[in-house]
């Protein structure tokens, strides 16, 4: 059976109520199946973290599959979006750009776990290891989650929150914490205290990144 | 933020952070006889004699007032982060009582701004790492430990 050219399998990809729309998916996986995983792949080897390590392969099939979910999702919005239909070198590049940002929301949410519940010199090294412009991003994640959940009569939000991120994102031990010019007169084992209540505070929220 | 020995001096003279030099002030300030316990070859010696200088100037409550109140309220540009090269916020921070400083709201104000920028969270740990190893180090010599 001869393949359909590049616009013709675009199209019969956004056209559930097609005769030719499963052959398309077909034809689809095996255009860019492998160039999906590759691209996820490749993205996920930035991210060097130990949860990742020991489940990388389980993990890019995940997110693959996740890249499909999101080109078929909302009836094919995403698909349909891609209007450079002529030419298939430029698809290339946007379906690289979707497995990016599909990699990089699933590795922040196997962080956030990792933030909720490992000690912090794991996390630490984790985010260590992840480029400026990831750690960065991960960074506000945390700030903004933090900043939204519930405030309580007694808040000191913004004081705990750079407490939380120095704890995981520079390693501060307790003392270190204590030795800041604005912390030193914190009572004792409230950077744990503080901890933990923030970290019960991500767990609330979970919903919104898992 | 690093000062490095330069010029005639030997190659072995260790260079300076920021936070080690506040933490060698800091010591000082301490110690009765403000010995800390090290010395330091000239460039270095000179480094610290101009931060020392530069504290003694931003004691006064004004030019602290104006250090704790330029904190920026949202994150900074890129190209150039509040706290990049700023060794007057670490003097005044460090070695001044930032934590009563108008009312707390000088460490309000930095913690708030630490959480939106981070860059500036990045400098500001690197700094505050550097400062807490040199006053552990000079602390547990001056007790000889």
């Amino acid at each position: 059976m001869k393949q359909f050219t590049f616009p013709e399998l675009l199209a019969c990809c956004c056209e559930p109520l097609s005769s030719d729309w499963e052959r398309g998916w077909r034809e689809f996986s095996a255009r860019y199946n492998k160039f999906i995983h590759n691209k996820v792949a490749q993205r996920c080897r930035t991210w060097d973290f130990p949860r990742l390590r020991r489940q990388f392969t389980e993990v890019v099939q995940d997110i693959a599959g996740v890249v499909y979910i999101t080109l078929c999702k909302n009836d094919c919005q995403a698909l349909r979006s891609f209007t450079a239909r002529a030419d298939e070198r430029v698809f290339f590049g946007w379906l690289a750009t979707v497995c990016a940002r599909a990699t990089n929301r699933y590795l922040q949410r196997l962080l956030m776990e990792m933030l909720m519940d490992e000690e912090n010199e794991a996390v630490s090294k984790a985010l260590r290891r992840l480029d400026a412009a990831d750690r960065w991003e991960f960074y506000e994640m945390v700030v903004v989650e933090l900043r939204n959940a519930a405030k309580r009569k007694t808040d000191n939000r913004e004081r705990d929150i750079h407490i939380f991120q120095l704890s995981m994102f520079s390693d501060f031990s307790e003392g270190l914490v204590r030795s800041h010019p604005c912390l030193q007169t914190l009572g004792y084992r409230v950077v744990q205290l503080v901890i933990h209540r923030l970290r019960k505070i991500l767990h609330q929220r979970r919903k919104n990144f898992i | 933020m690093a000062f490095f020995a330069s010029g005639g001096v030997s190659p072995e003279t260790p260079a300076l952070t920021l936070g080690e030099a506040l933490a060698i002030l800091a010591v000082e300030s301490r110690v009765a006889d403000g010995n800390h316990g090290q010395t330091f070859a000239g460039p270095v010696e000179g480094y610290l004699q101009g931060l020392r200088e530069r504290a003694q100037t931003l004691r006064s409550p004004e030019n602290l007032a104006a250090i704790f109140n330029a904190v920026p309220a949202q994150r900074c540009e890129i190209e150039k982060t509040f706290l990049a090269e700023n060794e007057n916020f670490f003097l005044a921070y460090f070695l001044a009582s930032a934590s009563s400083a108008n009312g707390g709201s000088a460490c309000w104000n930095l913690f708030k701004h630490l959480n939106d920028c981070f860059e500036c969270f990045e400098e500001f740990s690197n700094v505050m790492q550097n400062y807490y190893h040199k006053f552990q180090e000079l602390s547990n010599r001056s007790a000889g430990t």
